[in-house]
């Protein structure tokens, strides 16, 4: 791996621009596959990436490439984009340097990124599968990573980050009825293997012999997966900063007003100790704090990363994350929402594990209808019978706003910690 | 010294540049570039792989090293595996590696982008963007036996999207055109106001009440069905893992007689390989041919697993510096005999829905789920009131069944199709008309 001079890049890049920053991403990682219950195949890889971003007379132009001995052509590729783009209103500048708060990275040193270790857990997955010995496995995967990201610029903000990854994921198949299972922790303690396994072969067995339902209203209780792709990836674009700048947002000119049930509440908590997010500061060296966006149904904050505050003239709530070009996007690193608590599958529903296109909903209005997958009728907080085949349909705006519950339990995704999520009077289609 | 059945270097050179304006000023632009060379190696139980960025292909002491690091990861795989000999045929040579577009400077396509953008500002649009972007990618593809391959492929795309916006109420639409090779910009500009104007109408859209009922299918949707639903369910992973509603079915009826299908990833559509992932260059494949299971897409190994007879390789697809997956090129459902208005007389009652917002299927469950951009009513015949937020699920063996007509034009759509993985493909079909569907609404 190249050792990046970072001040050398600073330096030289100060001679043609007002500001310079750079973001480098140092990683190695492993995966095993498995199928047929062994390994079938073994990936490794070793990354760096290197990001350029400078601003000269308030216009911001960017660059990345995955070879660090070019980053003299990263810089003037960047040096032209920004000719190109128009300046940005009130334009604040990249991050001045703060003292750090303390806390730590998401990083633990248990994850090795060794084959051995992730034989392990695949090995644990099987054993847990094998409590539904009438589902046959099909695949699995365990990916480790380590990595080491820097974020620095002209304004002093030299910060590193250490990370760590361990992914899991297995499907399965019992006469023509599938399951699936996945999760992903930056701390090897988090992940329990053997429930991922039993869960996935659980799904697959349990969803078989499905009943055909009539086409009417239902309640519903949306798992934590549901609830995560479905409810909060269409709410997340909703108060992104920059879709409420560009008139992109059902919330644009709301921002004070009551948009959900008072009873409901959601931040971005980026320490979440539950989450797995443990970020400081975000891609551009904004130091995080806790986002209270909705509080008691009130609209109370956008996300903003450093440009976008600037043309909304006000400050970057650190929700800058870095895409593949080098180009910052903004989104949660955290979410949790808050709502009344109660046993969700203890009155009589339909429970949804999984939906079948979440990403096709209607980004600006809520509107979804969307397969739903693992689905059973539920009472007493047990599964009494599973759906053949059905459809659900609504607005995800008017689910918020409407009479919903949530499970104590949750499940952390990368951006979120989620809870089930209890519906009333759902159009289901049969 | 590890054992080395077989292995290959697949090396991609690339460099994207992209452009987005947003309500009439350039967002951003500019370029990122990457080299990426991805080791396969088939060792004595299974597979080894590594990555190395960058990498330069003319240090032969580099090669040997990576080579050699995939070997000792292939020595903990588990899972035998073999690989079809088959011809790896000629690869093509279509020039697309549109050097004009390249040379054009990236001030005068951002001054056409807006141009095109500005189009779509008409009275009740509030927010207005447009993307451009053209990636070039160079990739050697080498083998242990000795055989080489080269190719330059060029891919540009533009989205404009407009929302419209009435009181509370606000609706979106979007247009793309993506290509393999140059594409004009002037060519387009009336694009921007083509979409906008839709998104207006959208405003006066109802949602429909779901249920059961009979559907027209344009052939936007139509291509849809044809990728996700079948598509994916003919993919030789999928038949060798078990996992397919169309697995064992070769030489069955699975639909209507006029239903033929095929994937090609010859045809100068967005989903164009001169050669695949594995060296092979393939021609168009029939999946289904009249109603009947006719062919699977395999790569080399799954066409060693599943049977030479089952299929042809040549359909192993990669993002650079990944492992080849079995995917789709450019998919499409072969045109029929009726006419556009001969298929809404037919339909009497029932609903005509027009583009995608996307889709996703369970091969294993055959089930699918996708979106249209919008739709309409068809009452007595003939089309009625426009309608939204509509969508189409079902089974994917009873809607092939279900397919009574399909229409004389046929037209492609361009887009990525994501399996892990991200790649470029196209899928199209005539207007088809299914006797019953299961159509979801907001009502």
């Amino acid at each position: 791996m190249s050792e990046v001079d970072i001040e050398k890049i600073l330096s030289y890049g100060e001679k043609f621009a007002d500001e310079v920053e750079v973001f480098i991403l140092d990683y190695t990682d492993i995966s095993l596959e498995q199928r047929e219950m062994a390994v079938s195949s073994v990936f490794e890889h070793a990354g760096q990436s290197i990001y350029v971003r400078v601003v000269k007379d308030n216009h911001i132009g960017v660059s990345g490439t995955s070879d660090p001995s070019r980053w003299k052509d990263c810089l003037e590729v960047a040096i032209s984009s920004a000719k190109l783009s128009e300046p940005v209103t009130g334009w604040t500048g990249f991050p001045e340097k703060s003292a750090l708060p303390k806390g730590q990275d998401p990083f633990d040193a248990k994850i090795t990124v060794t084959p051995d270790l992730a034989a392990e857990y695949l090995e644990r997955m099987n054993a847990g599968a094998s409590a539904h010995p009438e589902a046959r496995v099909v695949t699995a995967e365990v990916s480790l990573l380590a990595g080491v990201s820097t974020v620095a610029n002209s304004n002093g903000v030299h910060y590193t980050r250490q990370m760590s990854d361990i992914s899991l994921g297995m499907d399965a198949i019992c006469d023509n009825s599938t399951g699936y299972d996945s999760d992903s922790s930056p701390f090897l303690e988090r992940i329990n293997p053997e429930k991922i396994g039993e869960q996935t072969s659980f799904w697959a067995t349990a969803s078989r012999n499905g009943v055909n339902v009539e086409t009417k209203k239902y309640d519903v209780v949306l798992s934590e997966h549901a609830v995560e792709s479905l409810i909060f990836g269409l709410f997340s674009d909703t108060v992104n900063g920059k879709n409420v700048l560009t008139g992109k947002s059902v919330y644009v000119g709301h921002l004070g007003e009551e948009v959900m049930s008072p009873s409901v509440s959601i931040s971005d908590v980026p320490m979440d100790k539950e989450g797995s997010a443990w970020k400081r500061f975000d891609t551009e060296g904004t130091l995080t704090s806790d986002v209270e966006i909705v509080k008691n149904g009130v609209l109370s904050s956008f996300l903003y990363d450093a440009k976008t505050a600037s043309q909304a003239k006000t400050i970057s709530t650190g929700n800058a994350h870095r895409s593949g070009n080098g180009a910052t996007y903004i989104d949660p690193h955290c979410m949790r929402i808050s709502a009344p608590v109660s046993d969700v599958l203890e009155k009589p529903c339909m429970y949804v594990r999984e939906v079948i296109g979440a990403h096709t909903a209607n980004p600006l209005t809520g509107e979804f209808s969307v397969e739903v997958a693992n689905a059973f009728f539920a009472e007493s907080g047990r599964f009494v019978q599973p759906v053949k085949k059905a459809m659900i349909s609504g607005n995800v705006f008017d689910i918020l706003r409407g009479d919903v519950s949530i499970s104590a339990e949750t499940k952390t995704f990368d951006n979120a910690v989620v809870p089930k999520m209890r519906i009333s009077g759902m159009q289901v289609i049969g | 010294m590890e054992k080395i059945r077989y292995y290959d270097i697949r090396y991609v050179n690339g460099t994207t540049t992209s452009i987005q304006t947003e309500n009439g000023v350039i967002e951003n632009a500019g370029s990122s570039f990457f080299g990426k060379a991805f080791f396969r190696v088939l060792g004595e139980n299974g597979w080894g792989y590594y990555c190395a960025s960058p990498f330069d292909m003319d240090n032969k002491k580099a090669k040997e090293a990576c080579i050699q690091k995939a070997a000792v990861s292939s020595r903990l795989a588990g899972v035998h595996a073999e690989i079809a000999d088959v011809p790896f045929g000629t690869p093509r040579s279509w020039i697309c590696s549109a050097k004009e577009q390249a040379a054009a400077p990236l001030e005068e396509k951002a001054g056409q982008l807006l141009q095109l953008e500005a189009t779509a500002k008409i009275p009740e649009i509030c927010s207005t963007s447009a993307r451009y972007s053209e990636q070039y990618q160079d990739v050697i593809f080498e083998d242990c036996n000795g055989y080489s391959a080269k190719s330059s492929v060029c891919r540009t795309l533009f989205t404009v999207s407009a929302v419209a916006n009435r009181g509370s109420d606000m609706q979106m639409n979007y247009e793309q055109e993506a290509v393999v090779g140059p594409l004009s910009l002037t060519d387009y500009i009336p694009y921007g106001e083509k979409c906008a104007k839709r998104a207006v109408e959208l405003l006066d859209a109802s949602a429909v009440s779901g249920g059961r009922m009979s559907a027209v299918l344009d052939p936007a949707i139509a291509g849809v069905f044809a990728h996700e639903a079948v598509g994916h369910a003919s993919e030789g992973d999928a038949i060798r893992d078990g996992v397919s509603v169309l697995g064992g079915k070769i030489g069955q009826r699975v639909g209507s007689p006029l239903v033929t299908i095929i994937d090609d990833p010859s045809m100068h559509g967005y989903g164009y390989e001169p050669f695949d992932a594995e060296g092979v260059a393939a021609g168009p494949l029939e999946l289904i041919r009249h109603g009947i299971m006719n062919k699977y897409m395999h790569s080399r190994e799954t066409l060693a697993a599943v049977g030479s007879e089952t299929g042809e390789a040549g359909h192993a697809r990669a993002e650079p510096g990944l492992p080849p997956l079995v995917r789709m090129s450019n998919t499409y459902i072969k045109e029929g005999d009726a006419s556009y208005d001969e298929i809404i007389a037919e339909c009497r009652n029932g609903v005509l829905l027009i583009g995608s917002r996307g889709g996703q299927v369970d091969p294993g469950r055959g089930a699918f789920q996708f979106n249209a951009k919008y739709g309409y009513l068809i009452e007595n015949g003939e089309t009625t009131k426009m309608i939204r937020d509509v969508s189409l699920s079902g089974d994917i063996l009873s809607v092939l069944h279900n397919i009574t007509l399909c229409g004389k034009e046929r037209k492609m759509s361009s887009g990525m199709c994501g399996k892990g993985q991200s790649v470029p493909v196209s899928d199209g079909a005539p207007h088809v008309y299914l006797t019953e569907a299961i159509v979801g609404g907001g009502q």
